[in-house]
């Protein structure tokens, strides 16, 4: 069905699916979903969308959602609600969340806070560049400005922090990026420029500060990645060219740290028992045992990542450079390099659907590669016409993509 | 493409209470117990503090005050006094509140915080916001009249929406009876507007239509200015060292016009130097004076004179670290190296006097090689705490007395 663009949802069947968030068990709940690895195992797409120039027709295109002022952050899903940050307003003050029905694009509530911190940033970013993270019964949004809030699903606010207000000096006025993540009921945030640098745990339940630490008085667009080491234990991984340290999310404190030059753009990826720090070259480490250090595993001068986080399945890690996608096995052994062709600067993480690859470039333009064979083959390519800047979620077997404009869902026409 | 979403507020809300406890609730709200109860709450989030003080039991009334409907007056009433985050949270509790009631019930309420000039500019901004949604024809009706609002963000909001509907500059240029329309309500909205970037797009359709707007003048900034360096900041060591002219403005609340310092190279002697500049923007280049330097500080200094003793702001730009100084006062700081420079980048309260005020800045150069990173400027103007430039004026040339 071509039009269904602009299909307009009875308001009354929305109202009966949106009056409570349902479990879809497919809810895509951070930056690089659920595994933080940007990979949806089951998940089935199409391959190609379009959506003509005028914007009035568009094939494989469920709804476009028109949100206000801009956005870099991606998106993220819980049941059939999916959450989207903007920041609008004389320069961008305002931080909005919005909540969106999955099935419709009618958007079900914004709640907006003003920022206490400074909302600057490059042109081409936005305050609202962090992806929110949710544990399923709340949303978490941070803001470049440093505005921290908590909602539940239904709007209600739970807790609020601007924690520029608490630190003065903090501000990166390139644009902030660094996604929160959830750690044993924790909000771990870092926010790191040349000033007055931090990390902090947050309580998830009442926005109380467990604890901050100091962090390099470097800017670092990077995120925190949770990973859960080889005796259970859940930490908290920060990393800087400084290096990448391993916090407890309850104490904050340090348990163990390696002196790896990381990268201060793209995150950290930790998946089946390894990590993956991505620097000058990418690099794997298996689990750390107790206070031991982690070892390194490999290293692949050829997938170092540039703009964007690796992404990894249960066959390859993917990495994009350039208008490059090269894959190596989970050995490091480098199985294929592809050119993108003309997909422009990619800020976008990639993510994949079963075996399929979906990258965006800055303009709006996505490349489908086919990752499951013995080179990554393109199998589409289409225009959004919007920018995008944000990584997209996976949500049953739709993509939910976040243009700096809009929230788009991209799925099969029935 | 047009907007394919609408809200449908409460409703779906209702879901999560039934309708007996709504109803309990409400009632308990209209109370004398309901309203003391409220004011507790309220004042649990005005106790919220720097650093995170009290957030636990703001969190803990937020949750009372959502489930008891409270009045959005009296919820907002104090967030014009409220430090900025017990505001947004008050902001957000009305934000649930509302949604929790049907649209008819708060209209009133909202209408009456929006006409309350004195009320806080970003309550008032959400109550109109909140007015309107959806409702782009209701949010024209609202923002109409008011490019001179007390509120900032209403204000640039209607300045944008009286720019959407005056007469274009193609139009106006066929057309004259059009261009004299458009001469005077950009002339208009030039005086109006407080934002930098909205100034700036009022002016350059004005230079369309054929008057060049003095936007040096118009924003306030300081032209004339004394420069001295460099001084060493090789490993970033100048930030902290307070080299010899600091140290005499700190003392002294001047500088030696004529006086030579010390400098960066071995056995170098600086003196001060005049500078000015008549650029839009107002910033003054330290690169062509010191040659592209790097790994040096440089200090500038400059006597202005106020027409009054005011409470107002410096507001300032540079890619390099820096400090300010008004009237011998500590008035910003920020150890932050080339992440862009923009007008009204850093904003910092002060007070001038009637009369004669001095000014000085330490600016940092370091040794970033990157092409992105050999900027050596800044601007410096005072406003008011809207934007609004105070109309300070310079000797010519300024000498340092």
């Amino acid at each position: 069905m071509i039009r269904k663009i602009f299909r307009s949802a009875i308001v009354l069947s929305v109202m009966l699916t949106s009056a409570s968030p349902v479990c879809l068990g497919e809810d895509w709940l951070s930056f690089l979903g659920n595994g933080g690895n940007g990979f949806a195992p089951k998940a089935s797409l199409p391959v190609k969308f379009t959506v003509s120039a005028e914007g009035k027709s568009a094939e494989n295109v469920a709804w476009r959602s028109p949100l206000p002022g801009r956005a870099v952050s991606g998106p993220v899903t819980v049941g059939n609600r999916i959450f989207s940050t903007s920041s609008s307003g004389i320069e961008q003050r305002w931080c909005e969340v919005t909540c969106v029905d999955s099935q419709s694009g009618i958007q079900l509530w914004t709640r907006k806070v003003k920022a206490t911190g400074r909302p600057f940033c490059h042109p081409t970013s936005a305050n609202a560049a962090p992806t929110p993270c949710s544990d399923g019964e709340r949303v978490y949004a941070f803001f470049s400005s440093n505005d921290l809030v908590c909602y539940d699903l239904e709007g209600n606010l739970m807790w609020y922090r601007g924690l520029a207000y608490d630190n003065p000096k903090v501000g990166n006025d390139v644009g902030m990026s660094s996604s929160p993540v959830l750690a044993g009921g924790v909000v771990v945030v870092q926010s790191e420029c040349q000033a007055d640098s931090f990390a902090a745990g947050i309580d998830a339940k009442t926005g109380a500060t467990l604890w901050q630490i100091e962090r390099p008085r470097k800017a670092n667009w990077s995120s925190p990645a949770t990973l859960r080491g080889a005796d259970g234990q859940m930490v908290v991984l920060l990393q800087s060219s400084q290096g990448l340290s391993a916090i407890d999310p309850r104490s904050g404190s340090e348990v163990w740290k390696l002196d790896e030059k990381c990268s201060s753009v793209t995150t950290t990826v930790a998946v089946n028992g390894r990590f993956y720090i991505p620097g000058s070259n990418l690099k794997a480490f298996d689990l750390p045992r107790g206070l031991e250090a982690p070892k390194l595993l490999w290293e692949a001068p050829r997938v170092s990542p540039g703009n964007s986080s690796v992404v990894v399945t249960d066959k390859a890690v993917l990495a994009v450079k350039g208008s490059v996608l090269a894959a190596t096995d989970l050995d490091g052994k480098l199985l294929w390099q592809t050119r993108l062709g003309e997909i422009g600067s990619v800020w976008a993480s990639p993510v994949v659907a079963g075996d399929k690859l979906y990258i965006f470039g800055m303009k709006g333009r996505c490349v489908t590669v086919d990752v499951s064979g013995s080179e990554g083959k393109i199998v589409g390519e289409s225009e959004l016409g919007e920018e995008v800047l944000g990584s997209p979620a996976i949500i049953g077997n739709s993509l939910v993509v976040r243009s700096v404009d809009a929230l788009w869902k991209i799925a099969a026409d029935k | 493409m047009p907007a394919s979403t609408t809200r449908f507020g409460w409703l779906h809300q209702t879901s999560h209470f039934t309708a007996l406890a709504m109803l309990a609730c409400l009632s308990l709200a209209a109370t004398g117990q309901g309203r003391a109860r409220a004011q507790e709450g309220i004042d649990a989030i005005l106790k919220i503090q720097r650093g995170g003080g009290g957030v636990a039991a703001a969190h803990a009334a937020a949750e009372k005050l959502i489930a008891s409907g409270s009045g959005l007056e009296s919820l907002l009433g104090k967030a014009g006094s409220a430090n900025p985050v017990a505001k947004n949270w008050l902001l957000s509790i009305a934000q649930a509140v509302a949604d929790r009631q049907p649209a008819g019930t708060t209209q009133a309420a909202l209408e009456r915080i929006l006409a309350n000039q004195a009320a806080d500019g970003e309550v008032r901004y959400w109550a109109l916001d909140r007015l309107a949604a959806g409702n782009t024809e209701l949010r024209e009706k609202l923002l109409d009249g008011r490019t001179e609002d007390s509120s900032l963000d209403i204000r640039f909001e209607a300045i944008q929406l009286v720019m959407k509907k005056l007469p274009s500059v193609e139009s106006a240029k066929a057309d004259e009876a059009l261009k004299q329309k458009a001469l005077v309500g950009y002339q208009q909205l030039l005086k109006a507007a407080r934002q930098h970037v909205q100034v700036n797009a009022v002016a350059d359709v004005l230079k369309e239509l054929g008057v060049e707007v003095n936007r040096r003048q118009q924003f306030g900034f300081i032209s004339n200015w004394q420069v001295v360096g460099p001084f060493d900041n090789r490993k970033e060591v100048g930030f902290d060292t307070v080299y010899k002219p600091e140290d005499e403005y700190a003392r002294s609340n001047k500088v030696t016009e004529k006086g030579t310092y010390p400098g960066k190279g071995e056995n170098s002697q600086v003196g001060w130097q005049p500078v000015s500049t008549d650029k839009p923007d107002g910033s003054i280049d330290l690169n062509p004076v010191f040659l592209n330097e790097k790994g040096a500080v440089v200090y500038a200094f400059t006597t202005i004179d106020s027409p009054a003793d005011l409470d107002c702001q410096v507001r300032f730009g540079s890619p390099n670290a820096n400090k300010i100084w008004v009237n011998g006062k500590p008035a910003n700081v920020n150890n932050v190296y080339h992440t862009g420079s923009q007008i009204d980048q850093y904003v910092a309260p002060t007070q001038l006097k009637r009369g004669a005020n001095t000014v000085l800045l330490k600016l940092c150069q370091n040794e970033q090689t990157e092409a992105w990173a050999q900027d050596f400027s800044f601007m410096v103007r005072f406003t008011d705490e809207t934007g609004l430039a105070i109309p300070v004026t310079q000797a010519v040339g300024n000498p340092a007395q």
